[in-house]
């Protein structure tokens, strides 16, 4: 492939060129700093506010150190130390390790892939308020003295109304659902800005490592976060209105939860690994100064990871009383993950064999890395086997393994990559000496504290409980592992105080300080709100490498988009394998809409922690009305032509083709939608399957004719929306305004149909499980439905005002997508809920 | 745009350990519902039904997985097409993902052979 420039290019103008940028991308100050969209403040947001949430996080975990320092200590009681280890793993796991790893992602991948701006910058600002919002509703547990103390993994009955009545887990249930909607909005944002905004020619084979792998982690969002966004839907349900769900009395199974939570679970394990070993795959080729070996095999080897991971869950169950046989299906499974990850470890292994490594600090964190995580794996094998696990089942085993799967493989990655970027953050070093004494402070800390923790739990001792008694011998072991907790806290604290005084007082460095070969290091220092003065053109994997005279040619406005009259923010759209440019995204610029859906979507979830469901009920029209602004803010009412793109001559706006990129997000938004629905569909026919009757006598005889109606009425509605959006396209717009109508209508039809099928049937929602699936899955399309509703108003408004149009169809085929998407869901739902019965209860 | 040739390269890589979840998934279910259901008397071939649910989703999955297999070593050897590059990546990304999932498939399915059904 030829490069796009050539030495004899004439530059544009480049001070007015990057002036113009500078002034159409910057940020405001003051309170206009609420407003922002851009991926680098918002990416910095995620991670400092995730880096604050681990302080906290350490804190809770040295209240839990030092209650266990000695045998029948009293520094807290049980009630205050269940409150500590809840929060700490609540903490750790949603607050901290999804997040920040995000927000690296959120900062990092669109410098490293070459372009401005992340595909949907209000999304991101959304995701990023949800997620303060979330972590800031959780903690204001401690105001009301409700702060949750079931576990980071809420099993019930615990956690069921009769054992936890209080709020306690409201703010647990609704907390962490809210800063999932954060984790769900960054996994489609990510997966579409590296499918779609790769710059010209970095072909999918020579896309950075971490691209690989944070493509799969956002799939792996999109895909495991839904079971738990269920699972706590479910027991909220049965604990605000009394469905039941996991009540065994009632047809219900504790074991749903356990699944729906595990399902979810084990890959979170990975969506935090993958990232951190993505960030160790980009580093270390830097300072052993050779490609990275195998690149294929990294590959596959973070594909294999990725869906292997998914048949793990039940590994965290072998103690429940599962068929053995089942059990070894697990087993097996969770010892053939180790395979990909070990081809991983042997790919930088042969990297730092084949070239001649820098010894930095970056680079001792990640050879900590290597060395604790590969422990872990280690006794992850062990916990895999079953009679071992049956052993040393909730003990203190398993927190060392975990710890030094996750402390080792997440957060010893995380501060090597904070010292690795910190110098194109700030254009300065962090101090040599006190960054080597904060990580071997770390270092030592960590494995004196839980390479102890093994033998603890060989020993008999069990998780979660707040004290022991001296006879048991557990006392010396405590009283170390303490020891060590402390002194990682106190290597932490170095690493904040190298880290802040480093912006004062660290050596100013030159750019690219360490010679890396991907994208990022051509962004100049203070890193520009557009990122790039040109989007670049590249031919390498390790563009830089290749062509160190990249940085210049980019800042002098040689590659794409670098064109004289720039007066809006503007990325490149291209093709998913070969990169190739196919339309120029104009984004929306600062807006204070994210934060006002949000606050809009925190009045729904306070709403119903106060039980206010009148206020939850506004809030959640108050966040749909926002969410409509926000779309309406989109689009064009004229077409202003093709815009100039530089060598590949004029590219049109992205509205003009048929799949905009809203269409891509909604895709990907309706594989977690689809995700949501089928873990629903999986809970009904996991009680059928663990229920004695299916369905309960009393509920024999439910009619087909209203629900058959229904499902007629809802395909009609699909029908029309669909040929909606063909009228558009041949300029029928009289048409498309009466099909939208129509399918609006046939929604509200629909819903009437099915509520009354359900009142016919006789069917209690509050007697029997059996009957809290029926409605909550009929509920689950009604919403749906609602919401198709909406869409086909609105579109109908947006062809009357003339953004939806023949030479601008794109919101068309979202619309026309969501309708069909909901037809779909409900083949499956009217087949579960009205066809299956009569199946196995003989109608 | 994705076009036709995109998805089926991207359904194609991911192809073989698309088969891995779902062969997982199958014989997971159906030892719970044989379990669930208490089916293990009835017996063919020496075998009972979840023995042999599982030994014929087996043999259907790695008989997908080598098709994948052997059609991807042709591409590898000979890449078609205006980028062979690519196509290269494409067909080597995807028969090592063959290999990996055929070798756990197996591993899945291995105890089937060894251990009773309903046991717990």
């Amino acid at each position: 492939m030829t490069s796009p420039v050539s030495p004899s290019s004439p530059a544009p103008d480049r001070a007015s060129h990057t002036t113009r940028l500078q002034a159409i991308w910057e940020n405001p100050s003051g309170l206009g700093m609420l407003t922002v969209v851009n991926h680098t403040t918002v990416g910095l947001r995620f991670i400092i506010t995730g880096f604050i949430f681990f302080l906290i996080g350490g804190i809770l975990a040295m209240w839990i150190r030092s209650q266990l320092t000695f045998p029948g200590n009293d520094l807290l009681d049980h009630k205050t130390y269940a409150e500590a280890f809840t929060m700490h793993g609540t903490t750790m796991m949603f607050f901290f390790a999804v997040p920040i790893m995000e927000g690296i992602a959120v900062y990092l991948l669109p410098k490293m892939i070459g372009t401005r701006d992340l595909i949907y910058p209000r999304l991101s600002a959304f995701g990023y308020w949800c997620y303060l919002f979330g972590g800031i509703l959780l903690y204001s547990s401690f105001l009301f003295d409700a702060v949750p103390d079931g576990g980071w993994f809420m099993y019930v009955p615990l956690n069921s109304a009769q054992f936890s009545a209080g709020s306690n887990v409201d703010f647990w249930l609704l907390g962490v659902t809210f800063a999932e909607i954060s984790a769900v909005a960054a996994g489609v944002e990510l997966i579409v800005a590296i499918l779609k905004t790769r710059t010209s020619g970095m072909a999918i084979n020579r896309m950075p490592l971490y691209a690989w792998y944070i493509l799969v982690m956002a799939f792996m969002i999109v895909f495991g976060f839904p079971p738990l966004i269920l699972a706590s839907i479910l027991l909220e349900i049965e604990r605000a209105f009394g469905l039941p769900f996991y009540d065994t009395a009632l047809g219900g199974d504790p074991l749903l939860w356990q699944h729906l939570f595990w399902i979810f679970g084990h890959p979170e394990v990975y969506i935090i690994f993958l990232p951190a070993a993505g960030l160790v795959t980009t580093m270390l080729p830097t300072f052993a100064r050779h490609p990275i070996v195998g690149y294929n095999w990294v590959v596959m080897a973070v594909i294999a990871t990725g869906f292997i991971s998914f048949g793990l869950w039940v590994h965290h169950m072998f103690a429940v009383g599962i068929p053995l046989l089942s059990l070894a299906f697990f087993s097996a499974a969770s010892m053939a993950v180790a395979i990909p990850t070990g081809i991983q470890v042997f790919c930088w292994i042969a990297t730092l064999w084949s070239g001649r490594t820098l010894m930095t600090t970056p680079m001792l964190y990640i050879l900590g890395f290597l060395f604790i995580f590969v422990l872990g794996g280690l006794t992850g094998v062990m916990v895999a086997l079953v009679p071992f696990d049956w052993q040393v089942h909730d003990t203190h085993f398993v927190v060392a393994h975990l710890h030094y799967v996750l402390f080792g493989g997440m957060v010893f990655p995380m501060f090597a990559a904070f010292y690795y970027w910190l110098p194109l953050l700030s254009g300065r070093e962090p101090s040599l000496r006190l960054s080597r004494i904060g990580f071997w402070t770390i270092f030592i800390g960590f494995n004196v504290t839980f390479l102890p923790m093994h033998l603890t739990g060989l020993w008999g001792m069990p998780r979660r409980v707040y004290t022991y008694m001296p006879e048991l011998g557990w006392g010396p072991l405590n009283f170390i592992s303490t020891v060590g907790g402390f002194v990682s806290a106190i290597g932490v604290a170095i690493l904040v105080v190298d880290v802040i005084l480093h912006f004062v007082a660290g050596k100013r460095v030159k750019p690219n300080v360490w010679n890396a070969g991907t994208l990022e290091w051509a962004v100049p220092t203070p890193v520009p709100p557009y990122n790039f003065a040109s989007q670049p053109h590249v031919d390498d994997r390790d563009p830089l490498w290749k062509n160190p005279d990249l940085p210049r040619e980019i800042q002098e406005g040689r590659h794409l988009l670098s064109h004289a009259d720039v007066s809006r923010r503007e990325i490149l759209m291209t093709s998913i394998t070969h990169a190739k440019p196919q339309a120029v995204v104009i984004l929306p610029g600062n807006t204070v809409v994210p934060l006002i859906a949000a606050v809009l979507t925190s009045l729904f979830f306070i709403g119903f922690l106060a039980k206010l469901y009148w206020l939850a009920a506004i809030g959640a029209a108050a966040s749909l009305g926002a969410l409509l602004v926000w779309a309406w803010q989109n689009g064009s009412r004229h077409d202003p032509g093709d815009l100039d793109a530089g060598e590949h001559g004029h590219l049109p706006l992205p509205h003009k083709l048929s799949l905009t990129p809203g269409w891509w997000g909604t895709l990907f938004a309706l594989l977690a939608d689809g995700t949501l629905f089928i873990s629903l569909v999986f809970a009904y026919f996991y009680l059928w399957t663990v229920s004695p009757q299916w369905p309960p006598a009393e509920y024999r005889e439910m009619g087909l004719g209203l629900p058959l109606a229904a499902f007629a009425v809802v395909l009609l509605a699909g029908l029309a929306a669909s040929l909606a959006d063909v009228c558009i396209r041949a300029a029928r717009s009289g048409w498309a305004q009466a099909l939208y109508a129509g399918a609006a209508v046939s929604g509200v039809l629909f819903i009437v149909l099915q509520v009354l099928a359900l009142q016919g049937s006789g069917v209690q929602a509050k007697a029997h499980a059996y009957g809290a699936l029926i409605h909550t899955i009929s509920g689950f399309q009604i919403v749906h439905v609602v919401i198709a509703i909406i869409m086909a108003l609105f579109a109908l408004l947006r062809v009357r005002h003339g953004y939806l149009h023949r030479t601008r169809p794109g919101e068309g085929k979202v619309v026309s997508l969501f309708w069909q998407y909901t037809m779909l869901q409900w083949l499956l739902g009217f087949a579960t809920i009205h066809v299956f019965p009569l199946v196995v209860g003989g109608g | 745009m994705m076009g036709a040739p995109t998805f089926k390269r991207l359904l194609t890589l991911v192809g073989a350990p698309l088969i891995w979840i779902v062969h997982f998934v199958v014989c997971y279910v159906i030892v719970s519902l044989v379990c669930a259901m208490q089916l293990t008397e009835a017996r063919a071939v020496g075998l009972n039904a979840a023995e042999l649910g599982v030994a014929a989703s087996t043999v259907i999955a790695g008989a997908l997985i080598v098709g994948i297999a052997v059609a991807n070593g042709r591409r590898w050897r000979d890449p078609p097409g205006p980028d062979p590059d690519i196509n290269r990546f494409f067909a080597a990304a995807t028969l090592l993902l063959c290999a990996i999932s055929f070798l756990s498939m197996l591993w899945v399915a291995f105890p089937t052979s060894i251990l009773p059904t309903c046991a717990s």
